[in-house]
């Protein structure tokens, strides 16, 4: 496949911005916006009139996306020095476009902090203030799976500190060898009966916000108050 | 063993199961659609089922109490939103936990 399609996904405009120059600046092209790729087929195969290769810079044309396989081959099967760079903010990672194109996809996703997986950690490590402060900034809506989160991950811990030393945790528990090593360093900071405790707790809040009897963010400082 | 042994040997032994073991009984339970394993209302009426003849057996409270929780885990289950995987969880540890000096 042509190396000179680049098709850039995401929400990230500094970051696009930052790859489309960097393609430019190392390839030594003029950069050229178009809307329809389709519309420059016959320009892609001919050699610039400057004999300077262009990038071409093409933004949200989702004709190409639904055009057809033979279209998308005159595309990368282009010999030019050419460059083209496709952005989208998204593309179906399922459908036949992401597939085909699937080795010229750069992500340029903005990353947002992720205090789900925070909270889980600071409270498997019974880490009081940072728990605290990651609850308070996790959004309702993502209470449940937080909870679901943090209850597979005490549920996983449980089974690791229970099984008797003289046994093969790996036989014993039926998880693999990398989920023991990473939550290894979880062992041993609940006894046993804290960490069932905690299950408990999660299942009877789980519920509570289901029924909408309290909220996400709530739900999860109380449990907090109720274990450390 | 056969599914009967099965919920047998749950009801009269998880007492002495350590709560990291009592986990493991969840992989005979089909809680998503591709498990294999069986039915979890089922097994929950079929356990009550075992118990109601244990308890006829040997005169034991522990067997009692056991299918109130069970008749619990089946209500639990009908709530809208239901986790399966967590309410066969805190079954099996209000079972585990059912002893009879309570």
């Amino acid at each position: 496949m042509n190396s000179n399609v680049y098709i850039l996904v995401g929400n990230d405009t500094n970051l696009i911005d930052n790859t489309i120059n960097s393609i430019v600046s190392g390839t030594r092209t003029r950069s050229e916006s178009i809307s329809d790729v389709l519309a420059i087929v016959s320009r892609l195969y001919q050699k610039s009139l400057y004999d300077e290769p262009v990038t071409f810079v093409i933004r949200y044309d989702l004709a190409f996306v639904k055009a057809s396989e033979s279209d998308w081959k005159k595309i990368v099967e282009n010999k030019s020095d050419n460059i083209l760079i496709f952005i989208y903010q998204t593309l179906d990672k399922r459908g036949k476009f992401y597939k085909f194109f699937s080795t010229h996809i750069i992500e340029c996703m903005k990353e947002e902090e992720n205090f789900t997986y925070a909270f889980v950690d600071n409270f498997c490590l019974h880490r009081l203030s940072s728990v605290i402060e990651c609850a308070e900034q996790v959004k309702d809506e993502d209470a449940l799976g937080t909870f679901s989160l943090l209850y597979s991950k005490v549920r996983t811990i449980l089974q690791i500190q229970d099984t008797p030393k003289n046994v093969n945790i790996i036989e014993n528990t039926g998880l693999t060898n990398g989920v023991i090593f990473y939550n290894k360093k979880f062992v041993g900071i609940y006894d046993t009966s804290s960490l069932v405790n905690i299950l408990t707790w999660i299942d009877v809040l789980t519920r509570k916000i289901k029924v909408g009897a309290l909220e996400g963010k709530q739900a999860l400082l109380f449990l907090v108050v109720m274990v450390f | 063993m056969d599914y009967e042994q099965l919920l047998e040997n749950i009801a009269e032994n998880i007492n002495d199961i350590n709560f990291g073991n009592i986990l493991k009984i969840r992989k005979y339970i089909k809680i998503k659609d591709t498990d294999d394993g069986f039915e979890l209302s089922q097994f929950l009426i079929d356990f009550s089922h075992v118990c109601m003849h244990l308890s006829c057996e040997e005169k034991s409270k522990v067997y009692a109490k056991m299918i109130l929780a069970t008749i619990q885990a089946l209500n639990d289950l009908n709530e809208s939103g239901a986790n399966k995987a967590m309410i066969f969880d805190m079954w099996l540890f209000d079972i585990g936990r059912i002893s009879d000096e309570q």
